[in-house]
């Protein structure tokens, strides 16, 4: 009675922000992936207003749905849009019969925050400055350094690669910054769950509650992306994402691959968070072999495309008061199935890309980089990598062939170079405009040299190398409209991560700085000396008397040896 | 390897009274805290482990432990700053997912799930930590170089013996996890394990310090309806929102009530009467010179890159 | 092994030329090999490796400023002449390219020697052409194609050309030189010490008058002109990279020069003031040595050229061929050293540690980047002491050829071989068997 009356209180001023048309939305969606894997994505969507957020109330709307700690930085720095993510992890292509994660959004590895701002009138801070604040204000809130070191981290050609959802790129600037060495942990999860209004605490975010169990995960992602209210569009929409890869069998011996909810975080479905506007749970049933599976309770099963293929979606509305799912268990299993036996092959998803580096100097290398299109059309792609400043890359040697063939320059379109500045921090951005011919696997290869770095620049632990962000395929001719044939153009991702790359960096010895001013200086002033000593001291000539006592013609004998720099004159004195 | 460990307070309370007595800097000192005029203390803390790589777990987990114990008694992750060199709890090594224990048998869990970490990875460097002290980049921290009576060379013979005497963190733990919040114990009582402890300099008996004041703050927290205003005077900084099911207790239960929220009524509330004013923010004082002579003394071959 | 004939081959200066030709030829046909040399740091440098020479060419050619990426130190002058009049790309133009530049070089040596001894028989001719052309260093530099042998015919050509007292060629191939890395400026003063040196015997009117402040107004006309070249080709954006880097020191690419980890080991603090120190104690020689050595200008800029060849501030083991090769024109200097087999077991020691423990730090991983310095820091040890051991043995030289002058003059010539001539060859076979030696006073003696 009393949590109840204590609900209606607090809850109160929700209701009051929720008559000014914010809604959240809150969805599950569990993906069986063929190597005996789950991928669980947690999708938190949040419409707002900008009267419910004006730039006067936002510092008094504590009990809204949007959290005033995420808009008010953006609000204040003029920012149109914005996106964080931390992806940790390896996304395995192959196995997971996946070009990517269920989230298109998550960028590629370690963290990545990018953003178009709008132009300033007033003109009182730059663009710079105000993305700096926003990466800062933003970090503090993850509990993540996002913010750059410098500003030469920043990247501002990649606007084509991830361009505005809202507005076009006239008076926008985007900015991109990259920090490939981050890592996902509970610190980054707890405030995410505090940005919800459910906070972890009800609704599927409690689920999602439980680091112990989440981190467990092989791959992870979280981020946010926030599109921010405009004169054009005055309902703004943030959304929160947490997509993780579950074992659903153990990696060594043999166990059924069936799961439920209750399996998966140790708690049945939860009660529904009161204000969501929707709550849904899916499942999406695996591309082949569709029928095996079957989920308890049964859902409401409908067609849709993902990624380019149509699947079938069993969803649970959790709103549905005939249903009634919370606290009970959404149970799923494959029919005839005992123990999971991994498949000998798997299908392959529509387009793979792998990225390494050949070649084993420490000082030069080169990448490699094969994009793999199994689709029955030839695509249109452009490969951007983002690379660190002392990274150079040697553009009159890039080669580009079909696997198995010889160099073929017709594959590679063009290519955008914007070079990094040494030594001043600053970053390399590529962008190669490919043609993917059908069926096939192009291997572009890029040699490069890594320039030494200075003492001071290392990291504190060097010798482990530094990790390069990852690079990106965008598909430039995918196509929206239900009527096309080509199914794999149907698809929205359309943009494709390798991994991150480790670069091993070549060293010098941290505990030598004194040693090597001495012992060089040693060699200076040994050199020095002896060169004063012949150029400045007096030269003259003794005789060695001979053994056996003879003397030599000349008289001339070391006691009466000419000293002088002219020796004509100290001969004439001597003789 | 021993400049490492975690901020101990205790070790250097004998130094940390030399350099308050001296009275150029008790007015630097006090700028940096906001002491509210009724007696309320103030305590903040910062937690440094600076040590990096898997092998060093044991030394995030003694961070970790008195991050926690600080929180439980009842200082607010506003006012700890905790600087981890390395992530062991999410590390692909560790067989326990985002977790940190102390011990083998695994009781408690360091990491928990409310934790927040300030500076991580490669931002805790002397000159970021010299920076959120400071303010502004080190200079104050040459003065500190420059007082006589300060004499880094001695304080790292101290703490190098105590530490060759014996762990002095274990034992630290195994005292505060038994204390309860609003256990009356005195430093006195804390410290008598440990005779090599000069406090004849400490212008406060340590009987008459509670070692909850020490190394917490106990606040009174009072639930007020949403319409009431805060009087200006009694903010210190903006609002902020405790949801209790946050506060987890050691055996790790989930609270399941709806989040309440909380006005600070400001300032934190001593539970004890009045005690003299002059002695209040000595603890806080030991605390962060504590934790930051200790880094220096640490990462002290790094100073010069500050310069 | 017909020595004989060997000799008498070696003594033709024209077949010389052929073998040195031929032989280079051949080693380019074999990619393996050069596609290996070409990424040897001991032989190019990031300012003279072909392989940023092609890249900068690369985007030049389509339509970018190569200087705004940064890692592209060439001069203007190498980006013109390889994209405009010798065409990069083709392996097989730049294989002549470079092979026709070492046997300018080699032609240039010759010249020099042939005015040192205007009376040689031309018996030695082959040899000083074979001590350059077959030299390690210089055959492989050549093969990696590294600039470093342009830049060491440019300067040789203005060396013999000084030699010969036509002062306007010889300083506009200064003047190249200069541009093209900044310490040949370290010889300028004895260059014009040369031309101003009255023309013994050769009676070929120089044109231009050979006082020096009209040199000095010649070499900083042609200086001026090529500067307006580089700023028609590029503006101002080559200074920094080119220049800029050679004064400052920005890219710490390993190489055979002490400088590379002294600056990667530097804090921030202190930076700025050994580059001026590492600087000034290259130009600290200049004056000295031209007072000095001052009747014998050839030999100060032997002394000066080994001496920018150790601490320049991107050395290569092609630099220390120049030095070699100008030293092969003074037998009279080499016969007077103290101690040529340590300084050539050293060089030969080097040459296998060089990159032997360049691969140990970067290719298996195994050392780190103090077995490398070690290395380059016998190199550059056993260089300063061969120079060192050069002007101490001019300066022998110069003391025994006064001492026999003296002696002429006193009458006492049965006991001077060649005496009758007049000639001052070899007084070192007469102090050997006279037991004379030349000594250094170490303190003053009254």
């Amino acid at each position: 009675m009393l949590l109840s009356s204590l609900r209606i209180i607090i809850l109160a001023p929700i209701y009051a922000a929720a008559v000014s048309s914010s809604s959240f939305h809150e969805s599950l969606t569990l993906h069986p992936l063929p190597d005996g894997k789950l991928s669980v994505l947690f999708e938190f969507t949040t419409y707002f207003t900008s009267e419910s957020s004006s730039s006067s109330s936002i510092a008094q709307s504590h009990h809204s749905l949007t959290p005033p700690s995420l808009l008010l930085p953006l609000e204040q720095n003029n920012v149109s849009e914005l996106t964080v993510s931390f992806v940790a992890g390896r996304w395995d292509q192959s196995r997971s019969s996946e070009s990517g994660p269920l989230h298109h959004e998550s960028g590629g590895g370690g963290g990545e925050v990018r953003g178009w701002l709008r132009e300033d009138e007033e003109m009182r801070k730059t663009s710079s400055e105000r993305w700096n604040s926003v990466t800062h204000a933003l970090g503090g809130l993850f509990c993540a350094g996002l913010g750059p070191s410098d500003e030469g981290e920043n990247v501002r050609t990649f606007g084509e690669i991830y361009p505005p959802v809202i507005g076009d790129d006239t008076n926008l600037t985007h900015f991109l910054l990259s920090h490939p060495h981050h890592h996902l942990c509970t610190e980054n999860l707890t405030p995410f769950l505090s940005l919800l209004p459910s906070k972890g605490l009800s609704g599927l975010s409690s689920l999602l509650a439980q680091p112990g169990i989440i981190f467990s995960w092989g791959f992870k992602t979280e981020g946010i992306e926030v599109i921010m209210p405009s004169s054009s569009q005055p309902q703004g929409r943030w959304k929160g994402w947490w997509e993780g890869v579950v074992d659903l069998v153990p990696e060594r011996g043999t166990a059924s691959r069936e799961f439920s909810i209750e399996t998966l975080s140790k708690k049945h479905v939860p009660r529904v968070f009161p204000e969501a506007e929707s709550s849904v749970i899916r499942l999406i049933k695996p591309k082949v072999d569709s029928d095996r599976m079957e989920a308890e309770p049964a859902g409401r099963v409908e067609e849709k495309w993902v990624d380019g293929v149509k699947r079938e979606v069993v969803e649970w509305d959790m709103l549905d008061e005939t249903t009634q799912l919370s606290g009970k268990d959404i149970k799923v299993r494959w029919n005839d199935e005992g123990d999971f036996k991994y498949p000998r092959t798997f299908a392959k998803a529509p387009i793979t890309i792998s990225r390494t580096v050949v070649d084993s100097l420490a000082s030069d290398g080169t990448f490699q980089i094969k994009i793999t299109n199994n689709g029955a059309v030839s695509r249109d792609a452009v490969y951007s990598e983002i690379w660190p400043w002392w990274a150079k890359g040697w553009m009159s040697e890039i080669k580009v062939h079909i696997e198995g063939r010889k160099d073929d320059p017709t594959l590679l379109r063009d290519v955008e170079y914007h070079p990094s500045t040494p030594p001043k921090v600053s970053t390399t951005t590529l962008h190669f405009s490919l043609t993917l011919p059908q069926r096939s696997t192009i291997v572009l290869t890029i040699p490069f040299t890594k320039l030494t770095l200075k003492y001071t620049e290392h990291r504190p632990d060097a010798e482990r190398g530094v990790e390069l962000s990852s690079g990106v395929l965008t598909l430039l001719d995918l196509e929206q409209n239900q009527g096309s044939d080509d199914e794999a153009r149907r698809s929205e991702r359309k943009r494709i991560y390798t991994n991150r790359l480790l670069l091993d960096v070549p060293t010098p010895d941290f505990s030598m700085p004194y040693n090597v001013i001495i012992m060089s200086s040693t060699v200076m002033a040994v050199f020095f000396g002896l060169m004063q000593g012949g150029l400045t001291r007096r030269w003259g000539w003794v005789e060695v008397p001979k053994e056996d006592g003879t003397e030599s013609g000349n008289g001339l004998t070391k006691d009466t040896m000419p000293v002088g720099i002219n020796e004509k004159e100290a001969l004439s004195d001597a003789i | 390897m021993i400049l490492r460990h975690l901020c101990s307070a205790l070790a250097l309370l004998l130094p940390l009274t030399l350099a308050l007595s001296h009275a150029e800097l008790q007015p630097q000192i006090s700028q940096l805290f906001n002491t509210t005029s009724d007696g309320h203390t103030n305590n903040w803390a910062v937690l440094v482990c600076s040590s990096r790589y898997w092998f060093n777990y044991r030394h995030m987990a003694n961070t970790l432990a008195m991050y926690r114990t600080l929180k439980r008694l009842g200082l607010p992750d506003s006012n700890i700053i905790l600087m981890l060199a390395d992530d062991v709890a999410c590390n692909a090594r560790n067989a326990f997912p985002a977790t940190v224990y102390a011990n083998s048998g695994r009781q408690m869990d360091l990491y928990g799930d409310g934790i927040e970490v300030d500076y991580r990875g490669y931002e805790v460097t002397v000159e970021s930590f010299l920076r959120l002290l400071t303010g502004h980049g080190g200079n104050e921290f040459l003065k500190f170089q420059d007082n006589e009576e300060v004499s880094a060379y001695d304080v790292a013979d101290a703490i190098e013996q105590m530490y060759e005497k014996r762990r002095f963190t274990h034992n630290i733990l195994q005292y505060l996890e038994t204390l309860g919040k609003s256990s009356k114990a005195s430093l006195q009582e804390f410290i008598a394990s440990h005779p090599g402890i000069s406090t004849s300099l400490s212008s406060v008996p340590p009987d008459d310090i509670l070692v909850t004041d020490f190394f917490g703050a106990v606040a009174s927290v009072e639930v007020l309806p949403r319409d009431a205003e805060l009087p200006l005077s009694a903010r210190q900084a903006d609002s902020w929102e405790v949801a209790s099911g946050r506060s987890r207790g050691i055996e790790g239960n989930t609270l399941s009530e709806p989040p309440v929220q909380v006005k600070h009524a400001g300032g934190w509330k001593r539970p004890l009467e009045e005690k003299e004013e002059y002695w209040k923010w000595v603890p806080s004082h030991l605390i962060l010179g504590a934790a930051f002579i200790a880094l220096y003394i640490s990462l002290g071959d790094k100073i010069e890159q500050i310069e | 092994m017909d020595w004989d004939r060997l000799k008498k081959a070696v003594r033709s200066y024209p077949e010389v030329l052929q073998v040195g030709t031929l032989l280079r030829l051949a080693l380019f046909g074999v990619p393996a090999l050069t596609n290996v040399l070409q990424r040897r740091p001991e032989l190019s440098t990031p300012l003279t490796s072909f392989r940023s020479l092609k890249e900068g060419v690369y985007i030049y050619e389509r339509g970018t400023n190569p200087y705004s990426g940064g890692v592209f130190y060439h001069s203007p002058l190498y980006l013109a002449f390889f994209t405009y009049i010798f065409p990069i790309s083709s392996n097989v133009l730049s294989a002549f390219v470079f092979t026709l530049i070492d046997v300018a070089s080699a032609w240039a040596l010759v010249r020099i020697w042939k005015t040192r001894n205007p009376t040689s028989d031309g018996s030695r001719e082959g040899l000083v052409s074979a001590l350059y052309l077959f030299n390690p260093y210089t055959l492989l530099s050549c093969l990696a194609r590294s600039t470093t042998s342009v830049d060491n015919a440019v300067l040789l050509l203005a060396i013999a050309s000084a030699a010969s007292d036509q002062a306007t060629i010889a300083l506009f191939f200064l003047a190249i030189a200069v541009h093209s890395s900044l310490y040949p400026l370290l010889v300028l003063p004895p260059i014009i010490m040369l031309l101003r040196r009255p023309s013994n015997g050769s009676s070929s009117p120089s044109k231009v008058p050979t006082s020096t402040l009209s040199l000095l107004f010649t070499f900083t006309t042609f200086f001026v002109a090529f500067t307006g070249l580089n700023w028609t080709l590029a503006g101002f954006s080559w200074l920094r990279p080119t220049w800029g880097v050679i004064t400052n020191v920005t890219d710490l690419t390993p190489n055979v020069g002490m400088w590379w980890y002294f600056f990667t080991e530097m804090f921030e603090h202190f930076r700025t003031f050994f580059l001026g120190v590492f600087q000034i104690h290259n130009l600290i020689y200049v004056a000295p040595i031209c007072m000095r050595l001052s009747d014998d200008p050839l030999f100060a800029i032997l002394v000066l050229v080994g001496i920018f060849s150790t601490w320049k501030s991107y050395p290569a083991l092609g630099d220390m061929a120049l030095w070699a090769g100008l030293l092969g024109c003074f037998p009279e200097v080499v016969s007077n050293l103290r101690h040529p087999l340590f300084t050539l077991t050293v060089h030969l020691y080097t040459s296998i540690l060089l990159p032997l423990l360049h691969s140990l730090w970067l290719l298996t991983g195994t050392g780190n980047a103090n077995f490398f310095y070690a290395a380059t820091m016998v190199y550059g040890l056993n260089a300063s002491l061969a120079i060192v051991d050069v002007l101490s043995a001019g300066l022998r030289l110069g003391v025994k050829r006064s001492v026999g002058d003296w002696l002429r003059e006193r009458k006492r010539t049965p006991d001077i071989k060649g005496d009758v001539n007049g000639e001052t060859e070899s007084p070192d076979k007469v102090w050997e068997e006279k037991g004379w030696s030349v000594i250094q006073f170490t303190r003053q003696v009254s």
